[in-house]
């Protein structure tokens, strides 16, 4: 697990733990589903196709000074999901990556129902490759972890729906590989496979006012 | 409570999970270059992925160190390997001739450790077996052989050999090519034979 991802995680129960115990603070808890699609810098040999969409699922909590705060800080929790295919000799080769990620924010009231949001995000996860479906191996090569920032925005649709989009630019390449030659050389190391991830989200609120 | 046993059930589950091989992440065809032991060998036969890995067959993967006793040099011979060409499996082994080594027991592959091999396609030669209706050698393969790591673990009776590989074999006007190789295999005393 990253020292990142850990660090977030520590800052995460910390807002959390604050918002439970403070007499002083206000909270809001949050379900939300995402939508999101990675797009994924790579270069030859490498050949990504048919990125699919993926569904995740986060639990977030929010703190503000009061119901009139126009800034609230956060943390969420989202599973984490991304993957991507790779097609030889008719064989499908799919590329998953399971984990979880951690995001602690900052949101922006510039309206009654419009938020503008941003923050950093850190990710643990465990890459698994499959052909046609079996299961091969667990990823040799790849990282287990990412990290990067968020922009975003979203729409108070009801006091308890809010509809938000946001996009993540992630620093970390996600494969480091060596290439063997054609006589059996090995090239020097290449890291390789950067993601930019879009994404809707849906979110439920509640314990709209904890205190 | 209930969760422990559900987690331990579960992690006894993922560890019983079959890995025919671990794959390269570039092309999972092939296993990565690896100094683990796992009996695996790949590479690209004139374009073709050909992997020997116990996935593959329903018979173990060989690696055999042979010598002749009158005379020097030694064939390494990595068997069982299989390629599919338009749809039709294929089996393929590649081999070594190293005319200038006689390697009879497993401590004296100690000594190659980190060393490349010049195939010249005089006395050190790549060999390509095409096994289809009628068994064919091709010899005299040029390139080079790079014995990479030979790890020996206390209480362990086998060596762990890795090495990279390619070469090209001009035969009857056609150019074969094993291009990419790599290898990582278990040796114990039984993958030594003292005739070939």
């Amino acid at each position: 697990m990253s020292k990142c991802f850990k660090y977030c995680g520590i800052v995460f129960l910390m807002v959390f733990e604050s918002v439970f115990f403070s007499n002083v603070l206000f909270g809001q808890m949050y379900f939300q589903g995402n939508l999101q699609y990675s797009i994924y810098n790579h270069h030859k040999p490498l050949d990504l196709v048919d990125v699919n969409p993926d569904l995740t699922f986060g639990l977030g909590v929010m703190i503000f000074a009061n119901q009139k705060s126009k800034f609230e800080i956060g943390a969420e929790l989202n599973s984490f999901h991304r993957n991507f295919y790779q097609k030889y000799d008719e064989a499908d080769y799919k590329y998953i990556f399971r984990g979880l990620d951690l995001r602690l924010l900052t949101n922006y009231s510039i309206s009654e129902k419009w938020n503008l949001t941003t923050g950093v995000v850190a990710a643990t996860y465990f890459p698994e490759i499959r052909m046609n479906g079996e299961y091969i191996v667990e990823g040799e090569g790849f990282r287990e972890s990412d990290y990067g920032v968020f922009i975003g925005c979203h729409y108070y649709l009801t006091k308890s729906w809010v509809l938000g989009a946001r996009f993540d630019f992630w620093f970390v390449n996600m494969l480091e590989y060596q290439l063997i030659g054609d006589y059996g050389d090995l090239q020097p190391k290449v890291k390789d496979i950067r993601a930019n991830t879009a994404e809707v989200f849906l979110r439920y609120q509640f314990f709209n006012r904890w205190k | 409570m209930r969760w422990i046993f559900v987690l331990i059930g579960l992690s006894t589950l993922m560890a019983c999970r079959d890995i025919p091989y671990e794959a390269s992440p570039l092309d999972p065809r092939l296993p990565a270059f690896s100094a683990d032991g796992t009996n695996t060998a790949g590479a690209y036969i004139d374009g073709y992925s050909w992997l020997a890995s116990r996935s593959t067959v329903s018979y173990e993967p060989h690696f055999t160190i042979c010598t002749n006793p009158d005379s020097v040099g030694t064939r390494i011979l990595v068997s069982n390997g299989f390629q599919i060409i338009e749809d039709d499996l294929q089996k393929r082994d590649v081999g070594f001739f190293l005319g200038d080594l006689s390697i009879r027991y497993k401590n004296q592959l100690l000594e190659l450790r980190d060393t490349v091999i010049n195939l010249d396609g005089v006395s050190n030669y790549g060999m390509l077996i095409l096994d289809s209706e009628s068994p064919d050698t091709l010899r005299y393969g040029v390139g080079k052989l790079y014995i990479r790591d030979v790890i020996s673990k206390p209480g362990l009776e086998s060596l762990i050999v890795s090495g990279t590989f390619g070469f090209d074999i001009k035969s009857n006007g056609l150019n074969h090519t094993v291009y990419s190789g790599r290898f990582d295999y278990r040796i114990k005393d039984s993958n030594f034979c003292y005739s070939f």
